[in-house]
């Protein structure tokens, strides 16, 4: 949070928000009333849904009227490349992408966890270690490193779930 | 009074021995770790000892739990000053001056502060057990459905208020967080609300994996995304917690150490709300406000202070009414009742012995946890030092089999990885998390008392804002939501101004 | 010759202790309970006793999982799917297990289930101390003078607090007001504070506040008195109400069909044997207002089922039944 998002940017989530209350109140108004169960009507399950809907829309609608006023739409925004931006979404993708394969991926899908937890940390770090290990050209030495923390991380892990906090590894 | 104290030296005598020391430095350090792990928190931590110390005497059993609770709340510290990620939902409010504190470097010396806060602050809760357990716990009595709404808006206000620099953007992520606790079947009806037929989504998204996600994987990400990594950090202060804090903050103390032992015991409402609110009484009234979220001594010390406060002040209300002040304490009254103790009203007509034990056991677990932040620091600090490209890894592996752990469900892991990438947009766009947790914490609160408030009225809205607490929470509520406008502090100084000088005229 | 002799021993061996070797079950690994409640609740306590006891007679870790949520449906789903190698049970009330399909939250019924029964747990109308009802007459008679203004206090409604106070609305035709907590300690202490006038939770829940006096309990919805240790007796609401009916409700553990068969036969030996004779169950009854009821086989099933049909009619009168309970092999009562 170094950087302030710039106008626009909060105009497009002052909009998400906008619906997503919107949405929110459409879903709670609809919802069942329950009048078959002769239910007391101060206890319609949509009741705090819709009220929070409507504080969330309220809300957005204030940062609407900010960011405006702060002079969004602005095409400069969108357009703006800031150096490095492109490597810091590759990046995030990078990450994103190894952590998803592993915990949506393999986790808990028969193969056994310790050797799904070593094969993850071992790619994590060498696939973030690769381009400073390629340009001092010691990648062997980075894939041996990164295979030790991978095994020590799972044996570790392992060791202290299974049998300390007796939890039954996916 | 003086027979209190003669019971508290006698129950200190009668644990006075090595093998009882020994169990206070396992369960403390046992506590500290599972505090420090993201997902694993007090509350597992307490009920996992539960079913492992069913064979110890009582005394035994019950002063492992304690050490373990309080061991897990000062241990949550840890992971947030480090890592910044709080090991258990109440160190949020840590994260906020204690990681900033590290990365100027003063990693030792914020884990001091938390250590001297932690200490202090359990002292402090242990005073008011030790002295006014049955009179504190009729408090918890004055708490009804009206007061309970009130508190749920007042946490979601306060934290959006607090973290971050945009109250607007706080406080719909916190309203953001009260919604989806609405998610899942709700407790009145049973009726599934925004399930859109899932089974597992009809049971909720679950609080801890959300945490998880929302602090842990975001955090992964946003520190994978810079093509520099950050330098490492270097940190050779002293670990050892300064006398010199407690003197210079006393005050700060004390109110943290108060408003953390009032918030433990109220029942439904932990330790998080506990630091919370004291990190926010802190702000208002200090002098260095504008550190505070940039490496404010006094605002860690607040949130350490108040949180670990909570602890004492939460199993208040068990002994003196049998009513919990918060999850792990509901825990440790599981197994208090398990083991033939029987806290309630009668506990000090039948069993006055077991107070003090109780005091007595809370001292023990303090001097657990003074030792271990004296001693077990400064290893601990070494992870500064491992570079990202190898502890994130890691860290991501803890926050999976966290998650995982509680409830050994595969969809929780879904909800961590939901709520880490959600979390780390909400970042990039300047979003808080904490309000948006906290909210998740107090959505169910909101719901149900609203709910129930309105039943109880038959509709009339008047009690919300007449039940003298509830109009006390109501005015710092909107208090601190006007703060905010430039045009209403104006107003307040005016107004301020003129009554001064209409006191002034009257010679006063 | 002497190969032969030895595969004859070894024949012979393999039928004498074949069937020894399948009736007792040695577990190898810890054995998950899942409480499909919170921790600390009433469930979770018996449970966490239970567990202690089988543990030393299983002579291995028995871990106690906490999965609330969705009113214990969750959990129980669990404990259904998961491997039936009789490492998963699960635990709570035979009445809600066998109701979730009458609800359409689960489709299992009570007979895909070994019941290993530990407790039961009755019902008690309880009222603040400072109302001025004495007997359960009075309150009637308030409730008839005063429809839907009487606030009574339960766990929601698929609780045993809610049974218990409908039952007596059908029987009675009196009308309240429905404030629901949540769980029975919670709404308990809200008829302590005031918050509520009346509370029909169980016994369990309400017992230490009788004994100090915070609760004046005015009668059992159910047929037997309940002597509560420190306190005296509890009369039952039969006293009142002659033909009123209200079976008691069974905890337990539940492991789900299809296990095999050595971890029942060895599970009921246990029960058979020692837990029957727990002191530390019996102790843990008497001190909270339960009543002790070891039962396991066809004479648990048959324990039980009368609180199913209960709880199952009543979710079907009041609209709640997604599926007619007999439809489901649930007959009215």
């Amino acid at each position: 949070m170094d950087e302030r998002p710039s106008a626009t940017a909060d105009l497009l989530s002052a909009v998400f928000w906008m619906f997503f209350g919107g949405a929110i109140v459409y879903g709670a108004w609809t919802m069942d009333r329950l009048e078959y169960m002769n239910i007391n009507p101060y206890t319609v399950p949509g009741l705090v849904p819709g009220i929070l809907g409507v504080c969330i829309a309220f809300m957005g609608a204030l940062l609407l009227i900010r960011a405006v006023r702060a002079g969004a739409p602005k095409l400069g925004d969108i357009v703006a490349e800031r150096p490095g931006r492109r490597v810091e979404i590759v990046r995030v993708l990078v990450a994103a992408g190894l952590c998803l394969v592993y915990a949506a991926g393999f986790v808990g899908h028969g193969l056994p966890f310790w050797l799904v937890t070593a094969g993850f940390v071992t790619a994590f770090i060498f696939v973030f270690q690769f381009p400073a290990r390629r340009a001092d050209d010691t990648l062997l030495r980075g894939l041996f490193v990164a295979l030790l923390c991978g095994a020590a991380t799972a044996a570790a892990v392992t060791l202290v779930f299974q049998e300390i906090f007796l939890v039954r590894l996916p | 009074m003086l027979e209190g104290l003669a019971l508290f030296s006698r129950s200190i005598a009668n644990m006075m021995d090595p093998l009882t020391l020994l169990y206070v430095g396992m369960a403390t350090l046992l506590g500290l770790v599972i505090g420090a792990l993201p997902g694993l928190t007090a509350t597992m931590g307490v009920a996992l000892l539960t079913t492992l110390t069913l064979k110890m005497s009582p005394d035994m059993a019950i002063l492992v739990l304690i050490c373990t609770y309080v061991g897990a709340i000062y241990g949550g510290s840890r992971s947030a000053i480090l890592l910044n990620i709080p090991g258990t939902p109440a160190n949020a409010a840590a994260c906020l001056d204690g990681h900033a504190l590290a990365r100027q470097g003063l990693a030792g010396r914020a884990m001091g502060i938390s250590t001297t806060g932690s200490v202090m602050g359990t002292l402090i809760g242990m005073v008011f057990l030790a002295m006014f357990t049955p009179l504190l716990g009729e408090m918890a009595l004055k708490f009804g459905a009206y007061e309970f709404f009130w508190l749920a808006v007042f946490g979601v206000v306060v934290s959006g208020n607090l973290t971050g620099n945009d109250p607007l953007k706080g406080w719909l992520a916190g309203f953001a967080g009260l919604f989806i606790a609405t998610i899942g079947q709700d407790a009145i009806h049973a009726y599934e609300r925004f399930s859109f037929g899932n089974r597992d989504l009809a049971g909720g998204i679950q609080l801890i994996p959300a945490l998880v996600g929302a602090f842990g994987f975001a955090e992964v990400l946003t520190v994978m995304k810079d093509a520099v990594g950050r330098p490492a950090i270097h940190s050779f202060d002293s670990v050892v917690p300064r006398l010199r804090d407690v003197l210079v903050y006393w005050r700060t103390i004390i109110r943290s150490g108060l408003i953390g032992t009032f918030m433990g015991i109220i029942p439904g409402v932990g330790e998080d709300v506990g630091s919370w609110s004291s990190y926010a009484a802190a702000r208002a009234v200090s002098k260095e406000r504008d550190k505070f979220g940039k490496g404010s001594v006094e605002g860690l010390l607040a949130a350490e202070t108040g949180d670990n406060a909570c602890v004492p002040g939460a199993i208040i209300p068990v002994l003196a009414l049998a009513v919990p002040g918060s999850a792990p304490a509901a825990v440790l009254l599981a197994a208090m009742i398990i083991h033939g103790v029987q806290p309630g009203p009668l506990i000090m007509v039948q069993n006055p012995g077991f107070v003090y034990d109780v005091v007595a056991m809370m001292l023990f677990a303090t001097i657990g946890i003074l030792f271990y932040g004296i001693f077990l620091v400064r290893p601990l600090i070494k992870v500064l030092q491992v570079p990202r490209d190898i502890i994130m890894p890691i860290v991501f592996v803890l926050c999976t089999i966290g998650s995982f752990a509680i409830a050994q469900r595969l969809f929780d892991i879904w909800t961590m990885l939901a709520f880490g990438l959600i979390g780390f947009v909400m970042r990039q766009l300047n979003y808080p998390m904490a309000p948006f947790v906290l909210g998740i914490v107090l959505g169910d609160l909101l719901d149900k008392n609203l709910r129930r408030g309105l039943v109880l009225s038959d509709g009339d809205l008047t009690p919300f804002f007449t039940r003298p607490i509830s109009a006390v929470m109501v005015a710092i509520i909107v208090f601190s939501i006007m703060m905010n406008f430039a045009s209403a502090r104006a107003a307040l100084r005016s107004g301020l101004a003129r009554f001064g000088a209409a006191l002034g005229r009257r010679g006063i | 010759m002497l190969k032969s002799i030895a595969y004859g021993i070894a024949a012979v061996g393999l039928v004498l202790f074949a069937p020894a070797a399948h009736a007792q079950w040695k577990p190898t690994k810890p054995i998950t309970i899942i409480v499909p409640w919170a921790a600390g609740g009433s469930t979770d306590q018996v449970t966490r006793v239970t567990a202690a006891e089988l543990e030393t007679h299983l002579g291995q870790k028995v871990v106690v999982v906490n999965q609330p949520g969705a009113s214990g449906s969750i959990g129980t789903k669990n404990a259904l799917e998961a491997p039936k190698d009789g490492y998963t049970w699960t635990a709570g009330a035979a009445q809600d297990l066998g109701t979730y399909i009458v609800l359409g939250m689960l489709d299992t019924r009570l007979s895909d289930w070994h019941l290993f029964l530990n407790v039961a747990n009755v019902a008690v109308v309880g009222v603040n101390p400072a109302t001025p009802y004495k007997s359960v007459k009075d309150l009637l008679d308030a409730m008839k003078a005063k429809p839907e203004q009487i606030t009574v206090a339960t766990a929601g409604v698929t609780s045993a607090g809610h049974n218990a106070i409908e039952a007596i609305a059908r029987a009675t035709g009196i009308k309240y007001r429905h404030v629901t907590y949540d769980g029975g300690n919670p709404a308990v202490i809200a008829t302590v504070s005031g918050e509520t006038e009346v509370t029909t939770q169980l016994a369990v829940e309400q017992a230490e506040m009788i004994r100090a006096k915070r609760i004046r309990p005015l009668a059992v919805v159910g047929d037997t008195a309940l002597e509560l240790e420190g306190y005296g007796t509890i009369s039952p609401i039969t006293q009142e109400l002659q033909d009123f009916k209200a079976p008691a409700n069974y905890f337990g553990i539940f492991v789900p069909k299809g296990v095999p068969a050595e971890v029942v036969q060895t599970l009921e030996k246990i029960w058979a044997e020692k837990i029957s004779n727990s002191e530390a169950l019996k102790k843990y009854a008497a001190s909270r207002g339960a009543l002790f009821a070891p039962a396991y086989g066809a004479d648990a099933q048959a324990k039980a089922m009368p609180a199913v049909q209960a709880n199952a009619w009543l979710m079907a009168d009041g609209g709640k039944a997604k599926v007619s309970p007999d439809t489901v092999g649930i007959p009215r009562p």
